[in-house]
């Protein structure tokens, strides 16, 4: 099976099932899951020379992890960066993903699972396109961070860490991004905005496309997102 | 290749020009350098696209000119800032208008622009340089004094000044142990936040007879509202690895690490940077200068806990577990990465090693306090005019730092604490403000001096809700490996929250003094035993506005009656 690989094998839906079955694929269908991989794998040089151009973003997004894991991947202290690699490529640390990461740094599932779920900067569920993250640090708070961060509850209708039904918006908050001269702001996905007044909070939603906005300022330019995002980008305004 | 001091000292000679035009002070003549601060704040703030204008403007019109990113100058409030040397000519808030108006009135026509220069609060007359702004005035800049003078992304500019002649000078002298003496002589404690002697603590890693050692720089600045380590490694990244690498040959270890924050991708950047030059240049890697000595540099990154600040936790993390600490002893010194010899410093003390040894420990000690040599970077926010990066001799006042650095509060305003330490600090009050900033008085004020925080509050804070925010923080952060903490804090949250919504009795006041000394006794790890310092403290100076809270049902503040519905 290592040698024949055949690029209109089409492993995701195999994958994509086991997102259903969660964790437990990692127990019950490792060798499946491993055959598949393999298969992928062997074909990086075919890939690489752009023979097979109908591998998906999903197949490319392993492949690209698994060269990383290759590199960065030997020492157990890798764990953190290649975790940090795989939220990059697919967006979030979905159980699949975790358990691939697992298999091929021969470490337990339940290790990966422990350290998605340590660090708030792993994420284990979709995000949306825009991550809001709005700082809760010191400096903001005492320069009412709270109160922006209730307005984008009241218009996007999401708690902290829940994303818009759109799919556009995920709200979070964070902890300090040391810009503290600029207080209180928050990032949408690497921007940062600064010295905001929760009246600011429909004129941010609608530069990044959201419906919210009741004012339309100029569209910025498309902000850097994960790889594996798939979606069209917003109606502009 | 660099292979012995008379290469260092090529690159030098080749770069200093450059460079020393930088430090020509005090007179405008024709213009030659623009430095624009290319750290997090000012480049967020417009700088990123007024350093882009200035270059492309510079290109068209066919100026001699060199536009070049530097690091913070710490004067983060008025950002973006851009200097124009010879002279050091400082402007404030220069977004792509500015850029464009300093391009054609200053870099062309040699004339000054008015309006983007400083000017105080108080009205006084515009400043034309760098030297003569209040805000720099009182500020012993030491460890920062290339931030804002080199480019951090250029290793030949940290070279020009004098950068990696300390490696070369203990290299050549081959005495590891002479380094830890010299170290221990300077009084360096750590910056971190305890304060811990940090000659002291190399000498004990040195002893074991262990091979295989490690360095590791804790640059998770997890303290809320602190900006000082992400500055210095935006700044000048080259001093911090050259620190390590010193103290590396010092207690023989060959690697390195530098935990990061993930949440600093700028800091990030400039590190990976700075290690593939030093690589490339031979001052990382094997044979360093031809002395023999191997040692090389990688990154681990942190991914958002407050907890692996914590060295325990932080070496778990770096090991790729969940960042969980242990109890000590063991001490890393014994048993740390790997289960290896390990000394973890923080970013600001490995920032001073490379002076410390360029200068002599008698310069350092003579700098600070009888029991606080040096001097302290802090980051100065919340409510204060010039919210920024400063740096001060140890055993200055904080009134000093708020009214003459900070250039004091908004109007209408007047200070009621000073926050230091963050979440594991406590709040300064008003009255106390004149005591001198050193590791024992602020401690005996019931307060630590932390890792630099400042968080200026005042009469529109609440301090009862400011306890609340930070044990929230605390219980939020804490890992839950220990009960104390875990439930502790948790409790405390709870009592807290009663009496900020005005349904606390004295019965509350005392279990939650009772519960803080609890939390703080019977904790594992040092984010537990000093998560109640905000409650204590405010317990201390405040109790009148608990009591406010409980006896009137009423936030003297008028923060808490916001929150409440």
């Amino acid at each position: 099976m290592d040698q024949t690989f055949d690029p209109t094998f089409n492993i995701t839906p195999i994958l994509a099932g086991a997102g259903a079955i969660g964790l437990a694929v990692g127990f019950g269908a490792q060798n499946l899951i491993k055959d598949v991989i393999t298969v992928r794998v062997s074909g990086i040089a075919e890939w690489e020379n752009g023979e097979h151009s109908t591998m998906n973003v999903e197949e490319r997004n392993y492949l690209v992890l698994e060269k990383f894991i290759e590199r960065y991947g030997k020492k157990p202290g890798g764990l953190m960066r290649v975790l940090q690699k795989a939220q990059e490529l697919f967006g979030y640390l979905s159980p699949e993903v975790q358990t691939y990461v697992a298999e091929k740094m021969c470490l337990p599932v339940g290790h990966v699972h422990g350290v998605a779920t340590f660090y708030s900067q792993f994420v284990t569920a979709p995000q949306g396109k825009y991550v809001i993250s709005v700082c809760m640090g010191t400096a903001c708070y005492v320069k009412n961070a709270p109160d922006i961060l209730n307005r984008f509850r009241e218009v996007l209708q999401v708690e902290p860490d829940e994303t818009t039904e759109d799919g556009l918006f995920t709200l979070r908050t964070t902890r300090c991004v040391g810009a503290c001269s600029m207080a209180p702001l928050l990032t949408v996905n690497q921007a940062v905005h600064g010295h905001l007044e929760p009246e600011d909070v429909p004129r941010i939603l609608s530069r990044y496309g959201g419906k919210a906005g009741e004012e339309v300022d100029e569209v910025d330019q498309e902000l850097p997102r994960p790889a594996g995002d798939q979606r069209p980008a917003p109606p502009p305004g | 290749m660099i292979r012995s001091f008379r290469d260092l000292q090529a690159i030098k000679d080749r770069h200093l020009p450059l460079v020393s035009e930088r430090l020509q002070e005090g007179r405008a003549t024709r213009p030659t350098q623009v430095l624009v601060c290319a750290s997090t704040a000012c480049l967020s703030t417009g700088g990123e696209q007024a350093y882009k204008f200035l270059r492309r403007e510079v290109r068209e019109q066919g100026l001699d000119v060199q536009v070049v990113k530097t690091g913070c100058y710490g004067f983060c409030g008025l950002g973006p800032v851009a200097v124009v040397h010879p002279g050091a000519v400082l402007y404030c808030r220069v977004d792509e208008d500015a850029a464009g108006n300093i391009a054609r009135t200053h870099l062309r026509d040699g004339r000054l622009v008015q309006n983007l220069l400083y000017q105080g609060m108080d009205g006084e007359g515009r400043k034309n340089f760098l030297h003569e702004i209040p805000f720099f005035e009182k500020q012993q800049r030491v460890v920062l004094e290339n931030s804002g003078l080199i480019n951090p992304e250029d290793i030949n500019e940290y070279i020009a000044r004098d950068g990696y002649f300390a490696l070369a000078r203990v290299l050549a002298e081959g005495r590891p142990e002479a380094i830890v003496d010299t170290v221990h002589r300077s009084g360096l404690r750590g910056r971190g936040g305890a304060g811990f002697p940090t000659g002291k603590k190399w000498s004990f890693a040195a002893a074991q007879e262990e091979p295989e050692k490690y360095i590791i720089c804790n640059a998770d600045e997890g303290d809320p509202g602190a900006f000082m380590d992400r500055s210095i490694l935006e700044g000048n990244p080259h001093a911090v690895l050259e620190g390590m690498i010193i103290a590396g040959y010092a207690i023989g270890a060959q690697e390195g690490y530098v935990y990061v924050r993930a949440e600093y991708p700028l800091a990030v950047k400039r590190l990976e940077l700075a290690i593939r030059q030093a690589q490339k240049l031979g001052l990382l890697g094997k044979d360093i200068l031809g002395s023999g000595f191997d040692f090389d540099i990688d990154l681990a990154l942190g991914a958002g806990a407050f907890v692996c600040g914590e060295e325990t936790a932080l070496l778990r993390s770096a090991m790729g577990f969940r960042g969980e600490p242990r109890v000590r002893p063991p001490y890393p010194v014994e048993k740390g990465l790997y289960d290896k010899p390990t000394v973890i410093n923080n970013v600001e003390t490995l920032a001073n090693v490379p002076l410390i040894v360029r200068h002599g420990p008698e310069w350092f000690a003579s700098l600070g306090t009888a029991g606080s040599k040096g001097t302290k970077i802090f980051s100065l926010a919340g409510q204060i005019n010039d919210t920024g990066l400063i740096e001060v001799p140890m055993g200055i006042s904080l009134s000093t730092i708020v009214f003459d650095i900070g250039g004091g509060l908004p109007p209408g305003r007047k200070v009621k604490a000073v926050q230091t330490g963050g979440p594991s600090g406590g709040a300064v009050p008003a009255h106390l403000l004149d005591v001198p900033v050193d590791y024992e008085s602020l401690q005996e004020l019931g307060t630590i001096m932390g890792s630099g925080g400042l968080i200026v509050l005042d009469n529109t804070d609440c301090m009862v809700d400011i306890a609340k925010f930070y044990m929230q923080f605390a219980a939020d952060e804490s890992c839950g490996a220990c009960t104390p903490c875990r439930v502790g804090t948790v409790h405390v949250v709870d009592i807290l929250d009663r009496i900020t919504r005005g349904e606390g009795t004295l019965e509350d006041l005392r279990e939650l003094e009772e519960l803080a000394h609890d939390v703080r006794d019977a904790s594992l790890c040092g984010l537990g035993q000093t998560a109640a310092n905000p409650v204590l403290s405010t317990l201390r100076y405040f109790r009148d506005e608990y009591l406010a809270h409980i006896n009137d049902r009423r936030c003297p503040a008028g923060v808490c009656n916001r929150v409440a519905h």
